[in-house]
């Protein structure tokens, strides 16, 4: 019984988070940026992807 | 004149200028991995090396015609000197004008102003190696004498975030991540530090040795703690760039990659040893020891002509690496995002790299959660046009959980 009250606590827990989430992804700028990137260049971002910091090369390291 | 095949291009050179560190950190994929090949290595690439390796580049990119990328990289780069330095970017820069990159990968120990000079004057990109706040940071990358280093790479940061002139010079920052960390305070504190871009890589391992921090091949301590980084990330007014969640999302939205690890692009990578050696990417040691090698030869910046390398059958079949031979990997809907991860990822001894990425699950929970954040922004209603065309198309692939 604890183990399903504290497993619905969770998802409610859980719910009332991603409502929040939710509210924010319309304001979310980093995401927007990167829309608007996609969008704008016919290379599919990378172009913009690139030149914003100098960092084109593709190791990781 | 000479053709290269036109399928294969190289996009990055990794100059390994100087073999050695002045840190230790315990995670590093060079020293404290299966690879020790370093130990053969000169300490510093001679000037020898440094002028073979400068004619030929330039000879690469008069005939390739693309322009590529040449990062200074080691063990630490800055341990050649100021003089070397000076005399390496001048060179570099001659043979490689803009369009072409320039670029330091450093752990920000030695970086004093007369460096910063010679990066403004040639133009190098810099990107520096710190994990987050103090704690964090020094838990791993400490000295051979077991001390932090958090303090003085900070102060690095702000030496170079206080001069005008080298801040368009600024890349980013670098972090290794410690899935036992908090990620709002990691993304905090790297935000804090002014830098324009972030970069996250998780620890390095394989099926056959696991990555620290993650219990199985299927436990997904790395994806949980990235969904909460990403949730940080796209909840922030003023996000700086995250280049691991861009390129992500970039390509959830059908643009492309920047770098290894995400995507099915290919990746031209090529490794110029400090003895002159060409090597493939040096990621590849996270594998097994010589895996960066090419297997049937040993190339040499002096002996071998670097435009008879990239056209060469070996240089072919390394490119093509990247795309993942593993059938879960093929099949899989997420494969044009998630691109099989890095190929030393891949690794098992007994299948060699026949298998998904050991951070599959992780990466999985990852685009699910992404395509969750997509999902919300276009039932809100906001203006993007067609950029969900890619994103709807595999929301109804058969199989892909979007949320």
């Amino acid at each position: 019984m604890d183990n399903t009250k504290s497993s619905n606590e969770r998802r409610e827990s859980q719910l009332v988070e991603d409502t929040e989430l939710e509210l924010k992804s319309m304001s979310s700028v980093a995401l927007a940026r990167v829309a608007a990137e996609v969008q704008n260049n016919g290379d599919g971002g990378l172009t913009s992807s690139t030149t914003y910091n100098r960092t084109y090369h593709r190791h990781n390291r | 004149m000479l053709t290269l095949n036109a399928s294969t291009v190289v996009d990055t050179v990794l100059l390994k200028v100087a073999s050695r560190c002045n840190l230790d950190c315990t995670y590093c994929y060079v020293y404290h991995m299966d690879d020790d090949g370093w130990r053969g290595q000169p300490k510093c690439m001679s000037e020898k090396v440094q002028r073979a390796t400068v004619q030929q580049l330039a000879a690469l990119y008069t005939h390739q015609k693309k322009p590529f990328s040449v990062v200074l990289h080691g063990g630490e780069p800055l341990l050649i000197g100021v003089d070397r330095l000076r005399g390496l970017c001048g060179q570099l820069r001659s043979a490689l004008p803009v369009p072409c990159g320039v670029h330091v990968q450093t752990n920000g120990i030695l970086l004093t102003d007369e460096i910063i000079d010679i990066f403004v004057e040639f133009d190098v990109g810099i990107s520096i190696s710190i994990d987050g706040p103090s704690d964090v940071h020094d838990r791993f990358r400490v000295d051979s004498r077991g001390r932090g280093s958090y303090e003085r790479v900070r102060s690095a940061i702000s030496r170079l975030t206080a001069r005008e002139d080298a801040c368009p010079l600024f890349a980013g920052v670098l972090a290794v991540i410690d899935p036992s960390s908090n990620p709002g305070s990691v993304y905090a504190s790297l935000k804090a530090t002014g830098a324009p871009g972030i970069d996250f890589l998780v620890r390095d391992g394989n099926h056959t040795r696991l990555p620290f921090g993650k219990a199985r091949a299927d436990s997904t301590e790395f994806g949980c703690w990235m969904v909460e980084l990403l949730d940080i990330y796209l909840s922030d007014p003023e996000p700086p760039r995250v280049r691991v969640f861009d390129d992500m999302l970039r390509l959830i939205f059908g643009g492309h990659a920047q770098k290894e690890g995400v995507g099915t692009t290919d990746y031209g990578i090529l490794v110029i040893d400090t003895d002159g050696r060409i090597n493939k990417n040096d990621t590849l040691k996270v594998a097994h020891k010589d895996a960066d090698r090419f297997e049937q030869t040993s190339w040499s910046i002096f002996s071998d002509n670097l435009l008879d390398v990239v056209r060469s059958r070996a240089y072919e079949d390394y490119y093509r690496q990247q795309r993942p031979t593993a059938s879960a990997c093929r099949t899989c809907p997420e494969l044009k995002v998630c691109g099989g991860g890095m190929v030393a990822h891949r690794w098992s001894d007994d299948r060699g790299f026949d298998n998904p990425s050991v951070f599959c699950a992780d990466q999985l929970l990852l685009i699910r959660r992404m395509r969750k954040w997509i999902v919300w922004r276009k039932g809100a209603g906001t203006a993007e046009g067609g950029i969900y065309g890619q994103h709807e198309k595999l929301e109804r692939t058969p199989g892909v959980a979007v949320g």
